[in-house]
């Protein structure tokens, strides 16, 4: 209580560098908030072209598409530079019919907004991957 | 807390000041807090409710109406209701198209247009694409006016109507005979006459013999056997003195009997039995009281006859013989009943078998 009597500006100073500290648990929480959106978002279109695969299995570029289309908030997913192709697997265990399973798998990097956290963390993106498994109905196998 | 605290206490002019001027900050970075949370809340309500609809509108089968889901408009726009919470979502908010997939002509419906029918998605790869608009607008709408936005969320959903899916059933054979019978009788009577006048005779006459005759035969080798037969005389026995045990004497009818017992292992054989009986006196009744012997037996006939007596030596026609170790009975039959003894009755057997010749016995007493 001394110290606080005699040297006014301290409080201020203490002050500023709480808030930061708090701001930056704030951050996290909203950071989280939003991957965690954009998660739901890529989850959803992978389950969008399982569906679509299988029932059309072997149509790579239809199931392409319609995961690309599903959607495009929050992330546009129909832009080739923010999900490149190579970002999109699909997946067939066996042969292209009936019974077996086709894995759609849609990655995205979920690029840190708030400043400064990239540097304390040490990378700037945080990589998301949504997996979906859908089993084949159609066609029936020769 | 011990910020505010101290400057309660101590009354410092400096501290109020200072307060003063973070205070309007304070609150507006809480503001922005604020202000940003709910963006971010409304956003992602817009983005789920449209998702949501989507997925309602896509799902197979029917909901809570008779209708397939992708028809039933009240329940695709209830879906993206459910989702929104702080602002409220208009039936103009919700746009329903469908489309025969990424960058095809997308067909509205749910406005008045009939809605898709199954064969107009029958090749399951029809979407359902949902539009959500909405608006949001900042709580001080003039302190940060240019924050102020329209959202616009598209969601598309691949419509699996029905997929056949081949399996193999339980093979059950199912047989229908079902007999089909349609007699048919079809006679076409026909007649047809030819008359000849050249009859035409053919005799044809075959006679063939072969006589076939094979001659044959056997003579069978003959032999003649000529037996050469030689007699055994035969071996004399003992013990002929004790071998014969006579009964007495009995009469009945026109029979005298006597019971022989030969307790010999062998037969003994008669040669002569001399019998002396009653033979003037003998008969009881009638003018002639005379008895002559007829026949003697012996298990069988021995011996037949008629002598008048007084006696007479009996020499068996057939053999008589006494078997060995058994009782038989020697009688002699009369042509009269045998009704009086005088008692000069005796019977004397003599034997013929070799070992006992010369042996005799004698029985003269008969019974009262």
């Amino acid at each position: 209580m001394k110290n606080f009597n005699s040297e006014r500006g301290q409080s201020l100073v203490e002050l500023s560098i709480s808030l930061v500290i708090l701001l930056y648990l704030l951050t996290g929480a909203v950071e989280f908030g939003m991957a965690y959106f954009q998660f739901v978002q890529l989850r959803d279109a992978a389950q969008e072209g399982a569906l679509y695969g299988s029932v059309n299995p072997t149509d790579n570029t239809g199931i392409m598409a319609r995961i690309r289309q599903s959607s495009q908030s929050p992330i546009k997913l129909n832009n080739t530079s923010v999900v490149p192709d190579s970002d999109i697997t699909i997946t067939v265990s066996g042969s292209a019919c009936e019974g077996n399973g086709l894995t759609v798998e849609v990655k995205y990097n979920h690029k840190i907004f708030m400043p400064f956290i990239p540097q304390l963390i040490g990378t700037s993106t945080v990589p998301l991957t949504a997996s979906v498994t859908d089993t084949i109905l159609s066609p029936v196998c020769p | 807390m011990n910020f505010l605290k101290k400057n309660h206490y101590k009354g410092s002019a400096q501290a109020m000041v200072e307060f003063a001027i973070v205070l309007p900050l304070l609150l507006l970075l809480l503001y922005g807090i604020l202000e940003t949370g709910r963006f971010l809340f409304i956003y992602s309500s817009t983005v789920t409710a449209s998702r949501q609809a989507a997925r309602y509108g896509s799902a197979t089968g029917q909901g809570t109406t008779t209708s397939p889901r992708y028809q039933d408009c009240t329940g695709i726009r209830n879906a993206a209701k459910a989702a929104a919470y702080i602002s409220t979502i208009d039936n103009s908010e919700i746009t329903i198209e469908y489309d025969a997939g990424p960058a095809t002509t997308a067909h509205e419906y749910c406005n008045g247009n009939p809605a898709p029918t199954s064969a107009d998605l029958s090749d399951n790869k029809h979407r359902i694409v949902v539009t959500v608009s909405d608006h949001f607008d900042p709580i001080l709408p003039n302190l940060l006016p240019f924050i102020s936005r329209d959202l616009t969320v598209k969601s598309a959903r691949t419509i699996i109507l029905s997929v056949s899916i081949e399996v193999t059933p339980p093979y059950t054979p199912t047989f229908t005979f079902t007999p089909t019978f349609t007699p048919s009788v079809t006679f076409t009577p026909s007649l047809t006459y030819t008359p000849s006048t050249t009859p035409t005779v053919t005799q044809t006459l075959q006679y063939t013999y072969t006589p076939t005759r094979t001659p044959t035969a056997t003579v069978p080798p003959t032999k003649t056997q000529t037996p050469t037969n030689t007699p055994v005389p035969p071996t004399p026995i003992t013990g002929c003195n004790s071998a014969l045990t006579l009964g007495l004497l009995t009469k009945s009818g026109n029979t005298m009997s006597l019971n022989v017992t030969n307790s010999h292992v062998a037969p003994l054989q008669i040669s002569v039995v001399n019998v002396q009986w009653n033979h003037d006196k003998g008969h009881q009744t009638g003018g002639d009281k005379t008895l002559s012997l007829q026949s003697v037996n012996l298990g069988g006939t021995i011996w037949t006859g008629s002598e008048s007596g007084p006696s007479y030596p009996v020499t068996p026609t057939s053999p008589g013989i006494f078997p060995a170790g058994s009782t038989s009975t020697l009688s002699f039959n009369f042509n009269q009943s045998y009704d009086n003894w005088d008692n000069t009755e005796s019977v004397t057997i003599n034997l013929s078998t070799p070992g006992c010749a010369g042996v005799v016995y004698v029985q003269t007493l008969h019974q009262p």
